[in-house]
């Protein structure tokens, strides 16, 4: 969350438009979601900002300056685009910002003026706002949106009524078309040349019977001043929802929807990610190999650190790009649309088991496709605390990179029930994320009631190229800031340890260490103990789970260079090292390899899954849940790898 | 007119709301999206779980079945 508009406005610079000049009366824009109040920003200041048609997606601070011309001289505006707020009651985390910014009246960025964004079709609910915010003793401009829509139902508004009604200016604006932005800045000006209103001093009424006097107020105001021709008229929208809400149907279009989501992540993004993968293991580290050859630096560490560290590491991140793309562009479709708060109240009731309200139910499922988007896909919650609790339940789903681990794995230990196994490892991480959800909300949440749904269902709408894109964009430049510098940092320290010779070994110099050698193996040797009880405390399982920390992917490329074989050339032909790998398994566990190698599965499926997930989760909820979540994945995964291997080593 | 819980209106009932009950943060929330004391709206359909969707204002809301046995309405003929 924002605590500051200049330090957001600092470091975000992109999302920006130009600064107003100094001394610009600073006037902010206030309204619920979903009214226009970004696409108006956007079209006041020329500046790019994340919008899009799910209630809290504006949660930073866009700052710009407004620049129009009035009666042949021009003014200048300088702009803070708030976060949406249905009141200021701030019910919602997101809501506290604007409201704290508004109600002290020393604040350092106090607007001279607001201009509330009012949405034409739910009149009532926006002209709440503007009495709260007129109580506090600010200027205020009412800028009237979704005339066309109020028209489409059936309401006719007389705007100079209104206004005498509430005593406020409006003014007809509409956000897409750019129409009355001249009118407005005009209405803007002339409140801004009488001084503010007096505040209206609350005499410790109940807040209750304050909103009651307000929503009275606002009623005979709308009385006075609106006609409607047809209520509540049934709409396309409605007919839409006749299917996309219906008990059975519904529930069964939103599997059907994210059956396509996942299908069109794997399909589309998983032949575009070996490409890639391809393209960097191949031409791109025998262009570098030449080139390094030609500088006679091929047998030094140089070619290390750049082939294994620099190359691999960039080259991982950018795997994940296009995977990122399609998530975040789907994820955009379904916000924009308006389909993600049918999709909410779908499956709320089966979401409400684990405390999570419904909407959480698609980072879950994302997560089975990969983790990274997943977690950023807890941003469709607007509470922040099922945000931080989902974003600590998808990594307990089982993601397609552990996938490949599982088949190899399977294929090793169980040749004839490969299938079976695997299957059961995904009923295992359903069974995870359950429990654990469980298990939180019955100790770190135990506050926190399961909250009645009450959601406001925007209408359909076609999603525009423009706002999907800028979503998009936004999202997936957000995700390679963060991530980016993460992933090439960790696989470099990894290569860093694996290249250096550990201490009391001989022969050996920096950059030219057999595995066995290094530190990594000594560190891998000392950790090794830990899984003891397990069942499989040696180092060579042991260095593979601390290679799965960066990715899973990483795991068999990890055990094919530490059994000195050729990688398998598919995971389902594990070829010599099988034998290998079985042999070590089978001395790790006293005998009770089949115990082991489940506990062994679990722990993989259970623990950290990448440090790209960690990434995201630090983006997302922060260095401090991202840590509790570390240790709790680990404390999860070892307990129960050594429940496992215990209890099933003494039945087998 | 009859006045009951709106978890007992069928579906396309007019009503009119008397008065939401529960906690006052939730009653807030209701305020706010138009569905006060005094209100008119509209059943306009039942969702999966068991809850519905309420027309009051031109906007659509939607409610799980807890909430609709804490909102008493007047039912039109």
């Amino acid at each position: 969350m924002t605590t500051s508009p200049t330090s957001s406005a600092n470091c975000h610079g992109g999302a920006q438009g130009r600064p107003a000049s100094a001394g610009s009366p600073l006037v902010a824009l206030v309204g619920a979601p979903n009214v226009g109040k970004s696409t108006l920003f956007n079209g006041l200041t020329g500046a790019k900002r994340d919008m899009g048609n799910w209630p809290g997606t504006t949660v930073e601070v866009g700052r710009g300056g407004w620049r129009v011309s009035l009666d042949s001289r021009v003014v200048e505006f300088d702009m803070l685009d708030l976060p949406g707020a249905y009141s200021l009651d701030a019910l919602s985390p997101d809501e506290e910002l604007t409201r704290d910014l508004l109600n002290d009246p020393h604040a350092e960025h106090r607007p001279d003026a607001v201009i509330i964004v009012a949405d034409a079709a739910r009149l009532s609910r926006s002209l709440y706002l503007v009495s709260q915010v007129q109580e506090l003793g600010i200027r205020v401009i009412v800028a009237l949106t979704m005339n066309d829509i109020a028209e489409a139902h059936g309401f006719a508004i007389d705007i100079p009524v209104l206004a005498r009604a509430m005593n406020v200016p409006i003014v007809r604006v509409d956000p897409r078309r750019r129409t009355g932005f001249t009118e407005l800045a005009a209405a803007v000006s002339m409140a801004l040349a009488s001084p503010a209103p007096q505040p209206i001093i609350n005499d410790g009424a109940d807040d209750f019977a304050r909103s009651e006097e307000r929503f009275t107020r606002i009623g005979r105001a709308i009385d006075e001043s609106v006609t409607s021709t047809a209520p509540d008229r049934r709409t396309w929208t409605d007919r839409l929802d006749r299917i996309a809400l219906a008990p059975v149907i519904g529930p069964l279009a939103f599997l059907l929807v994210m059956w396509a989501v996942f299908q069109l992540t794997t399909t589309v993004a998983a032949p575009i990610q070996g490409w890639l993968d391809d393209f960097f293991t191949g031409p791109v580290t025998a262009s570098a190999t030449s080139l390094l050859e030609l500088l006679h630096l091929e047998t030094t560490w140089v070619y290390g650190l750049v082939v294994d560290g620099l190359i691999a590491g960039v080259g991982m991140l950018l795997t994940f790009l296009p995977l990122m793309a399609i998530m975040f562009l789907l994820l955009a479709l379904l916000e924009d649309s308006g389909y993600m708060a049918r999709a909410a109240v779908v499956t709320d009731r089966t979401m409400r088991a684990i405390g999570l309200p419904g909407r959480a139910f698609l980072p879950l499922i994302v997560g089975f496709g990969c983790n990274v988007p997943a977690i950023a896909a807890t941003r469709v919650l607007p509470n922040a605390r099922h945000r931080i609790l989902t974003a600590l339940l998808v990594p307990f789903t089982s993601c397609s990179a552990r996938l490949t681990v599982y088949v190899l794995v399977a294929s090793i230990f169980f040749p004839g029930n490969a299938g079976t196994v695997v299957f059961v490892m995904y009923l295992i991480s359903i069974a995870f994320v359950i429990l654990v959800g469980l298990f939180l909300r019955g100790t770190l949440w135990r506050t926190m009631g399961s909250e009645p749904l009450i959601l406001d269902l925007p209408p359909y709408q076609h999603p525009t190229v423009r706002l999907t894109a800028t979503v998009t964009w936004v999202r997936l430049r957000g995700f390679l800031r963060t991530a980016g510098g993460i992933i090439v940092i960790t696989v470099i320290a990894v290569w860093a340890l694996q290249a250096t010779p550990a201490l009391g070994t001989t022969g050996n110099s920096f950059g030219d260490v057999p595995v066995q050698d290094s530190v990594y193996a000594s560190v891998s040797a000392s950790i090794a103990p830990v899984f003891t009880p397990a069942g499989f405390g040696d180092w060579q399982a042991t260095s593979a789970l601390i290679v799965g920390f960066v990715a899973k992917e990483a795991v068999i490329s990890s055990w094919s260079q530490t059994y000195a074989t050729a990688e398998p050339a598919s995971p389902d032909t594990p070829g010599d090292m099988g034998a290998l790998v079985r042999a070590d398994f089978e001395a790790s566990s006293g005998g009770h390899t089949t115990a082991a190698v489940w506990a062994f599965m679990i722990f993989l499926l259970a623990y950290t899954p990448c440090v790209a997930t960690l990434a995201a989760q630090k983006r997302e909820i922060g260095l401090r849940w991202t840590v509790f979540g570390i240790v709790l994945q680990l404390t999860v995964a070892w307990v129960v790898a050594v429940a496992v291997f215990q209890i099933g080593s003494r039945l087998g | 007119m009859t006045s009951r819980y709106l978890v007992d209106a069928p579906t396309s009932a007019h009503v009119t709301i008397r008065e939401c009950e529960g906690e006052s943060r939730y009653r807030q929330r209701l305020m706010e999206l138009g569905v006060r004391p005094g209100a008119r709206a509209t059943v306009l359909q039942r969702t999966a779980g068991g809850g519905l969707v309420l027309g009051v204002n031109g906007a659509r809301i939607a409610l799980d079945r807890s909430m609709t046995r804490r909102i008493e309405i007047d039912e039109e003929a």
